[in-house]
């Protein structure tokens, strides 16, 4: 899953980028609006936390910029402005969520998660696929009653290629949701992860499901 | 007491007190006009009578009365009574009325005056009556005075007084009665005066009365109050407007506080979340530390610079002035390389060392954080009479007339996400504070250019026409309007 963070200081940038990689997310870190509205209009994005008071262009033009420009990636407004009319003027103009700062890091990131769970139209925080039980909230993997220990990547991965059941997944995609914009990994490594997912979560006799479609990427039925 | 009670009370009495004294008036007027005239049909009657009295030679002669042409002094039920004395005392019995009968006499006083003279007498039947007596000398058939050897006579005529004392009494009845009536009147149409005269002031106590803390935006209204109340009106409204502004301000300030306080905790608690959380990545948590300790170092900036202008502002910030080299303190400041210093080297100023220069440090540190387009920074000092002139000068982003006024306010940015890393807001109202507290003045203002001007005056350093050290400093009234400043080309 993949956030983009457009946060004008520069302590926050770094603590959140910490943190929501730590807890399985692809993460893109902006420090103004211009720079914000580009990544958000031209990256692909779960989810963009958005501060209000940016530099260069403001979090609420920002905001109206991008839905002016058709997108409809879920904003949640990040910002220490917690008077009703400044919450509800966020709403208005096109944001899904608002937190106000001080926040708790634990809030946000359920928040984040509730609103990729609404992009792919899951309700329930518990996924399925073939015999595996994925817990979104509690971000574990279980097979029948018994616990699949993933890493966060081999995690982040499975959790992506089933929140889209029924498409093929490109490995560039995937690389891009896993690591973010930041360039630190290739193609191989996806496939390297793939490749470890398969072999934790597969049962011996059973058809795989994760298939591989040459050339295009990787699919979940 | 109330106004409505005070001015009912003063005016009820003033008027009852004038109805009173009118009436009173208009009575003693009329009980005079009226007595005089009995008196004076009595007179006539007197006249008359003397006229049938007639004195020859031999002395009383002709006494001419006919009762029967005289029948009010005759008759028996309330009569009218006369009486003819010789000037020693001794009655006439022919001269007197029948209604006297054989032995009565009237109540004579012992004036001789030929005057008449009227007066309250006690009648023979007992009744209150009006008399008139004066003496005279009856006067011969030939119409000459019997003067000589004439005999002077006494006649007094007396009438019963009760007609008259009806009249007054009626009299009375009506001008008291009509005065009590009237001072009744007097009294509504005072009460109903005073509630229409004071209906606008309770019209503006009801509006005072409804204005709270949250709706001091509200106006009082009196369209219909009189003229008088206008001004008190006018300077509510204008005191509610300045309440309102400091409402606001404090408002804001409170806001601002909150807010600036806000982003700093939520760095924080993030910082410690995230650190807490995953300790394992040792890299991330000590630059964590750091990002706490400086966050740490920021908020206790903030927080000191808050107590230092409450302290201001209250007045408890303790100064000593003492002559101060206004360049040396310029050249100091931390930045002050990056700026075009003119400032003499003799310029020595009245001031207060470490406040003076906290405004140069502020001043220096808004014009360059601040400046447009990396433009240049001018500090430019002078003296001018007694009172020295410093500029702080820089190109800035266009500020309107408003946002001028705005610059000395705590926390206030024209556009905070702008600011500069580091600023909290409160340079500015820092400097204003400590001018204030030194007696110096604070002014912003920006030209036609763009350029924006800091500038700060104060006295110069005089030691033989200043206060001793360490005193507080008093603002002097007189002192004459800043001069115009010019820069030195």
């Amino acid at each position: 899953m993949k956030v983009l963070v457009i946060e004008d200081s520069e302590r926050l940038q770094r603590s959140l980028l910490h943190g929501l990689k730590s807890s399985g997310f692809a993460v893109d870190v902006v420090g103004d609006g211009e720079e914000g509205l580009a990544y958000a209009k031209h990256g692909v994005y779960d989810v963009i936390v958005l501060d209000l008071m940016l530099p260069k262009v403001d979090g609420l033009t920002v905001l109206k910029r991008l839905r002016a420009s058709g997108s409809d990636t879920h904003v949640l407004i990040l910002s220490a402005k917690d008077q009703v009319g400044e919450r509800v003027e966020g709403l208005h103009l096109g944001a899904d969520d608002y937190l106000t700062k001080p926040f708790a890091f634990e809030e946000l990131v359920a928040r984040i998660r509730a609103l990729i769970r609404r992009k792919y139209d899951a309700k329930d925080p518990v996924l399925r696929a073939g015999p595996l039980t994925i817990d979104t909230a509690r971000r574990t993997v279980s097979r029948g009653q018994e616990p699949v220990p993933l890493t966060p990547q081999e995690y982040a991965v499975l959790e992506y290629l089933v929140t889209r059941r029924g498409h093929v997944v490109s490995k560039s995609d995937l690389l891009d949701h896993l690591y973010g914009g930041d360039g630190a990994a290739s193609e191989n490594a996806v496939e390297v992860l793939v490749h470890q997912l398969r072999k934790k979560v597969q049962t011996p006799g059973s058809p795989d499901i994760i298939e591989t479609r040459r050339g295009f990427g990787y699919l979940i039925e | 007491m109330s106004i409505r009670r005070r001015l009912m009370l003063v005016l009820s009495i003033g008027f009852a007190a004038l109805i009173v004294l009118t009436a009173l008036y208009v009575e003693r007027t009329t009980r005079v006009r009226v007595t005089g005239e009995f008196d004076a049909a009595l007179v006539a009657e007197a006249r008359a009578l003397q006229t049938l009295i007639a004195e020859d030679e031999s002395g009383f002669g002709e006494w001419e009365y006919a009762p029967e042409c005289f029948p009010h002094f005759e008759r028996a039920e309330k009569p009218d009574y006369f009486q003819i004395w010789l000037s020693d005392g001794t009655p006439l019995q022919l001269g007197r009325s029948g209604s006297l009968g054989a032995d009565a006499n009237l109540p004579r006083w012992g004036s001789l005056s030929k005057e008449p003279e009227t007066r309250d007498v006690r009648l023979p039947d007992g009744r209150s009556g009006r008399a008139v007596q004066y003496a005279f000398v009856p006067v011969a058939e030939d119409g000459k005075g019997f003067a000589p050897k004439g005999r002077t006579l006494v006649l007094m005529v007396a009438r019963g007084r009760e007609r008259l004392d009806g009249f007054l009494a009626s009299m009375r009845l009506a001008v008291f009665g009509a005065g009590a009536v009237a001072t009744l009147l007097a009294a509504a149409f005072v009460w109903r005066a005073i509630v229409s005269g004071l209906k606008p002031i309770h019209a503006i106590a009801a509006q005072v009365q409804a204005l709270h803390a949250d709706n001091l935006g509200a106006r009082v209204s009196a369209p219909e109050a009189p003229s008088e109340l206008a001004p008190i009106v006018q300077q509510l409204n204008a005191l509610l407007a300045r309440l309102e502004a400091s409402f606001e301000r404090e408002r804001r300030f409170a806001g601002h506080v909150a807010h600036e306080l806000r982003t700093p905790i939520a760095e924080l608690r993030s910082l410690a979340e995230v650190g807490g959380k995953w300790p394992e990545d040792l890299a991330s948590t000590r630059r964590f530390f750091a990002d706490v300790h400086e966050i740490s170092g920021r908020m206790e900036r903030v927080v000191v610079d808050l107590l230092l202008l409450a302290r201001c502002h209250a007045g408890v910030e303790k100064f000593e002035c003492r002559p101060v080299a206004l360049r040396q303190v310029v050249r100091s400041q931390p930045g002050a390389d990056r700026v075009a210093i003119e400032v003499p080297d003799d310029l020595v100023v009245d001031s207060d060392p470490g406040k003076l220069s906290l405004i140069v440090s502020n001043l220096l540190d808004n014009a360059l954080s601040y400046r447009a387009n990396g433009g240049p920074v001018r500090c430019v000092a002078a003296a001018r009479d007694s009172r020295f002139v410093l500029d702080v000068v820089n190109p800035a982003e266009p500020l309107s007339e408003e946002d001028l006024r705005n610059l000395a306010e705590p926390f206030w940015r024209k556009d905070r996400a702008r600011s500069p890393e580091g600023h909290s807001g409160l340079g500015l109202s820092l400097v204003t504070a400590l001018a204030g507290l030194l007696g110096h003045e604070v002014g912003f203002t920006q030209d036609g250019t763009g350029v924006f001007r800091a500038r700060v005056s104060g006295r110069l350093w005089n030691p033989d026409g200043r206060p001793k050290l360490s005193q507080r400093f008093v603002a002097d009234p007189d002192r004459e309007p800043e001069p115009e400043y010019k820069e030195e080309s």
